[in-house]
């Protein structure tokens, strides 16, 4: 995303260049995109034929961007006597305002264009281009501008207006202005992209967003407000924190009825619902935003499979994987019409409702989706066990545009034996495992606190104990002292070393006995970069510092490890990856990208960013506060806030107020010194 | 006539029966997969031939009641006669119908609807082993095979 310029309001996003234009590409998502969907593909601003240059450009808000621009190349604009601001606001509408200044002793005559094309490309269409199969028109009523796509009922339609007369064609909107001297002349420009139902209006986007423009400023401040407020010394984790709860306002949006606002996925190939990443961002943010755990749980549990279906690769109980909205998805071209090809989120929804309930106290969203945590729970003994013997297997039943991996490392590759041989499938990938023991005693915690059924919790306790009883037995590697990344279709174990096993500490599988080696293998060379930990070993034959899931650094990843780490009372080594993650995090303007590079610290001296990465991304977004926590040692105690921190030396005193909870708020303060006691104050 | 009531004029048959079955199917049921804190009320529209039946689908924890006779509702949904028939049968996917149009879904609690809907339809397709999963990529919907 480098050079490029973002304002996004949730599903709604808009990728220009510097100067603010955006010009036609069919391989990269530059465009106003709304329902996963390209609503402007041209959008490029011409004085006298000539296009303009940043002389600046301020970021206002997530949503609102401004340039300060002149007209011509950039050895022309030294003695320029015309200048143009363009202030840009995205929130139901996406709008422009065009100021152009004339600096001369001299009347400017200036024809200002704005050249301006829709393609409505999908998404998917980006990545992988292909022809549209429907009707393109573009024309002129009622003085505004309109591209309408067709596709039997689908229809998509772009319309532009603008404030000032304009002269308008099928290519944009022209303006002949005279400026006197010092004069200066502004038109505000109006985008709205519709989604249209062929019998009656549809709500347009606008009333989808539901967030009006002249209230985000409002909404902002007010989400804000209701953030804990972080005191420390320590400049890099205080902006990657203010960097993060901005970035998690502007991600959400209300996607599922009146479930909440929940967090999209990452800018710009996954503003949409993912399962698992808004699981996992949900938890990240829960002692911070619990709102965004609400609306993930009560949209993951409308959406839960109900039935079984190969092209979505859905079976009753499973939780959501992704959901889209654009033509790809109408028109079955893509099974993402609620595709459910993840493993892990089912057992993850039950551990965020568990964790949910610790935080907040809120028994009545427990009960009231105790049927889709049962739901949820019998998937995991029943659809998923594909092979029949305990475990959590996945082998996708979509071979045209299914995903490989059904893990959160889901690319192709991923999985691999340290040979770099991949095994067959099914796959059961030892963190999934990780998660369905936690799941099951969570629930069992769930079962006797909240649904009043000791029975279940029982039962879902020793099953629990037998899980974590043969997964010790099957996927531990003698020689190399680490678990299995995954046992293959044979039962024998994916021997490669990866984070994988970091995620088994956070779910409490690991025999105490063994986390040790763990702990060596996660911060030794082979994993430990000295930014972060690698999600493939160096000693693996698949490690690339730069392949996506095979040696590149995740914040997120290193954020579940860290709390892994504290969790088994490696409370000095959570605070060292902690450290170095958010180290890394000013080379990214406090913005942690989606992943880094797995190069050495020694060699390289700053985080080298992932080519492609997304960035704001939701569990990116998340990580910092997700260390705040670790570091901190936060854990609900019944109706209390405990703290046992263990803060990276050098970094002083941290204070975090008005930390929301079941306690009403409360404040932790401590410093760095081993063994000093923190303060907790109502 | 009027759709209002639901009835017919005498000497014409109802131009399917297939929604009639249905909801006479889940009327007073308790569908499988219907999740027991839902309570709400829906309507329905059926078009043919330019006419509209109108059914109300009320869910009262878990429990189903379907009937024509007019109430409030929270959420509505509109589709063909046709279309509403395929969709019973498990035969189109209602989410990518919602997109394509071919169902239109109005009124505040419209996604409750549809995945309450969808839940009550999945709830009445015999099980199947998904060890046996053989079907072609698009599952059950005939729009994907009829593509070549």
């Amino acid at each position: 995303m480098n050079g490029y310029v973002s304002n996004l309001d949730g599903i709604n996003f808009v990728v220009s260049d510097g100067n603010g234009d955006i010009h036609p590409s069919q391989t990269f998502p530059t465009g106003l995109f709304s329902f996963d969907t390209r609503f402007l593909s041209t959008w490029r601003l011409m004085l006298n034929g000539e296009l303009t240059n940043a002389l600046a450009k301020d970021d206002l808000q997530y949503f609102e961007s401004r340039f300060f621009l002149v007209p011509g190349a950039p050895a022309h604009y030294v003695d320029s006597k015309i200048s143009v601001v363009r202030h840009r606001m995205l929130g139901g509408s996406f709008t422009e305002q065009l100021i152009v200044l004339n600096h001369g002793d001299e009347s400017a005559d200036l024809t200002v264009f704005m050249e301006i094309g829709c393609d409505f490309a999908d998404l998917f269409e980006i990545k992988d281009v292909k022809p549209k199969t429907g009707k393109l028109a573009t024309f002129v009523e009622g003085g505004r501008l309109h591209f309408r796509y067709r596709r039997e009922g689908f229809v998509r339609e772009t319309v532009i207006s603008a404030s000032e007369p304009a002269r308008i064609d099928d290519h944009g909107l022209t303006f002949d202005i005279r400026l006197p001297p010092q004069g200066q002349w502004q038109t505000g420009l109006q985008v709205d992209a519709l989604v249209q139902a062929p019998v009656s209006s549809r709500p347009s986007l606008q009333v989808h967003a539901a967030k009006v423009r002249r209230k985000m400023r409002k909404e902002l401040a007010e989400w804000l407000a209701k953030m804990p407020r972080l005191a420390c010394e320590w400049e890099a984790l205080k902006q990657a924190y203010n960097r993060s709860i901005v970035d998690l306002a502007a991600l959400q949006y209300p996607v599922w009825g009146k479930s909440g606002l929940i967090p999209a996925a990452g800018l710009p190939w996954f503003m949409a619902v993912f399962g698992r990443d808004s699981i996992f961002t949900s938890l990240q943010a829960l002692p911070f935003a619990p709102s965004l755990a609400r609306a993930t749980l009560r949209t993951l549990a409308g959406t839960q499979g109900a039935s079984f279906d190969d092209f979505r690769e859905e079976d009753p109980g499973k939780i959501l994987h992704e959901m889209r909205l654009g033509e790809s998805a109408a028109f079955l071209e893509q099974p993402h019409s609620l595709y459910y090809g993840s493993a892990d989120a089912t057992p993850l929804f039950v551990i965020l409702l568990d964790e949910y309930e610790r935080w907040s106290g809120d028994a009545k969203l427990v009960r009231d989706f105790e049927f889709e945590a049962r739901l949820a729970l019998k998937w995991i003994d029943t659809s998923a066990d594909l092979v029949g013997n305990g475990y959590i297997w996945y082998q996708r039943r979509n071979t045209a545009t299914g995903l490989d991996n059904h893990c959160w490392k889901d690319s192709w590759d991923s999985i691999s034996y340290r040979d770099g041989t991949l095994p067959e499938p099914p796959r059961a990938t030892c963190e999934i495992q990780g998660y369905a023991y936690d799941a099951k005693l969570r629930a069992a915690r769930l079962a006797r606190k909240v649904w009043n059924d000791p029975a279940y919790a029982d039962e879902l306790e020793a099953q629990a104990a037998d899980l974590k009883r043969r997964f010790n037995r099957d996927f531990w590697i003698e020689d190399g002292e680490h678990y299995a990344l995954a046992l293959d279709s044979d039962g024998r174990p994916v021997d490669a070393l990866s984070s994988n096993i970091g995620h088994l500490l956070w779910s409490g599988i690991v025999e105490p006995n063994r986390a040790d080696s763990l702990v060596q293998h996660l911060l030794g060379p082979d994993l430990f970069s000295g930014w972060g930990i690698r999600t493939l070993a160096k000693t693996a034959a698949r490690y690339n510092p730069i392949g996506y899931h095979v040696g590149t650094v995740w914040p997120f990843d290193n954020s579940i490890i860290a709390w892994g780490l504290w969790r088994y009372g490696y409370r000095r080594e959570a605070a060292l990856v902690a450290k170095a993650i958010i180290e890394a995090s000013p080379y990214f303007d406090g913005r942690l990208p989606e992943a880094f590079a797995g190069y050495d610290r020694e060699f390289t001296r700053y985080p080298v960013q992932y080519p492609t990465a997304c960035s704001p991304q939701a569990w990116s977004t998340g990580a910092p506060l997700l260390f705040l926590r670790t570091m901190l040692g936060l854990e609900p105690d019944g109706d209390h806030l405990t703290s046992s921190p263990a803060l990276p030396d050098g970094i002083g005193e941290i204070a975090l107020l008005s930390i929301p909870g079941r306690w009403g708020t409360t404040d932790i303060t401590t410093r760095d010194q081993e063994g000093r006691q923190p303060t907790n104050s109502r | 006539m009027t759709g209002r009531d639901g009835a017919w004029p005498a000497g014409e048959t109802r131009p399917s029966d297939s929604a009639t079955a249905f909801f006479e199917r889940i009327s007073g049921s308790r569908p499988p997969l219907l999740p027991d804190h839902v309570t709400a009320t829906y309507r329905i529209d059926l078009e043919h031939e330019g006419q509209t039946t109108h059914w109300f689908l009320s869910i009262d924890r878990g429990t189903v009641r379907v009937s024509q006779e007019w109430r409030g509702v929270t959420a509505v949904m509109r589709t063909s006669m046709d279309f509403f028939d395929r969709l019973v049968r498990g035969k189109v996917n209602l989410y990518a119908a919602s997109l394509r149009n071919d169902i239109i879904l109005e009124g505040e609690d419209n996604t409750t609807l549809a995945v309450s809907l969808r839940k009550i339809i999945a709830g009445l397709a015999p099980v199947r082993d998904p060890s046996e999963a053989t079907a072609p990529a698009g599952g059950g919907d005939e729009r994907l095979r009829q593509q070549p």
